[in-house]
């Protein structure tokens, strides 16, 4: 008898500006949707732990996105990609997490995302209220610049090197075999994505200015960053709350950029209280959630 | 060299399966300052061929295409067994911490997990000195 894994995979079709995606998901659990979003240069493989965690599972029906470029979600064949430089803007990556939860009749999901993932869940509470009953940012900041260089996609540097500097983000406390899983999945990129996705960690992620806008009763806001992150340090997260009336934060210790990833059991201790907070809050109203 | 020897750190690494694999095409001269104390690390081919201090002549003539520098105190820190935040990592000293990287990157990067792995068997000749 064969032994599976309870995640299953299959495409669906996307059409953002546009041009149509083939994009892959994953997902598992039944319940509330919850919408789990890779780091920059990755894919869904990032959140192959919490998949097949059974207290998730028991209450959230979880998707997880290869987004358009990543992973098994090949770029799209409508449009001539390989003449423009590859970016990841904050409005393509808005529209493709929002086109993905209406094209599966999501309703209200939860949003969690870690990195670009994790400053994604600031921007959608701020221009996307109403689409989510709360978001979770995972090594979230106001804005990270300072990262976005051409040696991220350059002739003479391979990927090791994306691998070897994201296992040194990781935690020296996670287990060695997951650090490595992490570097493993930033070996295998196409080379200009994970620079193109820093654009919007480093550039076009800015909420400096408007964070002010995020309004708490419309969609509840949790913010978590690992100890050992040191691209969105746990103080960068925690100035972030502070501007947040209403949110949660929340430092990981002993974690580092990819707490999902790098040690799920250490990771669970601190993300199944969130999702039961969330899980036992009372609905908002549409009305309060587009007011 | 107090916080390790060096050579110990060489011999280590020419004998370490991880460092053997990762420093394939590796051929270099770092010059790395822990503090005020030059070190010279020279590779060729993946195997180091000297890890030892500079001498005077030595860092005069500059004999080195890229330099690894931080205090004394950074160092201690980034060799613990189990680090502090952001002493993790060499990018990560270089964010947070005092650590200063020169010369052509596309000449160290794409070596970057042998100099890593080089780093982590020093983590364990500094523990045991």
């Amino acid at each position: 008898m064969a032994r599976f894994d309870s995640a299953v995979g299959r495409y669906t079709y996307l059409t953002i500006d546009g041009t149509e995606y083939r994009v892959y998901f994953e997902e598992a659990g039944q319940g509330i949707p919850l919408i789990l979003m890779h780091t920059a240069g990755a894919d869904g493989r990032q959140w192959r732990h919490i998949l097949e965690d059974p207290d998730v599972q028991k209450d959230y029906r979880m998707i997880v996105p290869d987004l358009p470029y990543h992973g098994k979600s090949v770029p799209p064949t409508g449009k001539e990609w390989w003449t423009e430089e590859y970016k990841l803007t904050r409005d393509f990556f808005m529209k493709t997490t929002i086109a993905l939860s209406h094209e599966l009749g999501l309703d209200h999901p939860v949003y969690m995302g870690s990195s670009i993932g994790g400053h994604l869940a600031g921007d959608l509470a701020l221009y996307h209220p109403e689409e989510f009953r709360a978001v979770i940012g995972l090594e979230a900041a106001l804005s990270t610049p300072g990262g976005y260089e051409d040696t991220l996609d350059h002739p003479r540097i391979g990927n090791q090197y994306k691998g070897a500097i994201m296992r040194g983000i990781t935690s020296p406390h996670s287990p060695e075999p997951y650090r490595r899983e992490a570097a493993w999945i930033y070996n295998q990129g196409a080379p200009e994505v994970f620079r193109g996705d820093i654009y919007y960690y480093c550039v076009d992620h800015d909420l400096t200015e408007t964070v002010d806008g995020i309004d708490t009763s419309k969609v509840a806001v949790y913010l978590l960053t690992g100890e050992y992150d040191y691209g969105s340090t746990p103080e960068m997260s925690e100035e972030m709350a502070r501007r947040i009336p209403g949110s949660n934060y929340q430092t990981m210790e002993g974690l580092g950029h990819f707490p999902m990833q790098e040690d799920p059991e250490r990771f669970r201790g601190y993300i199944l209280p969130v999702l039961e907070a969330i899980r036992e809050a009372p609905r908002m109203p549409a009305a309060a959630r587009t007011g | 060299m107090e916080l390790f020897d060096p050579e110990r750190v060489a011999a280590a690494a020419n004998a370490d399966p991880e460092f053997q694999l990762a420093s394939r095409f590796w051929t270099t001269s770092i010059r790395i300052d822990i503090g005020e104390t030059p070190l010279l690390l020279k590779v060729t081919d993946g195997r180091v061929e000297r890890f030892s201090e500079l001498n005077e002549s030595e860092a005069r003539e500059s004999p080195w295409t890229y330099r690894i520098s931080a205090p004394a105190v950074d160092w201690t820190q980034f060799l613990e067994p189990v680090p502090k935040p952001f002493y993790q990592d060499l990018m990560a000293g270089v964010y947070r911490h005092g650590f200063v990287l020169e010369g052509d990157e596309s000449e160290f990067y794409p070596h970057y997990s042998a100099a890593d792995r080089l780093f982590a068997i020093a983590r364990s000749v500094a523990a045991t000195s």
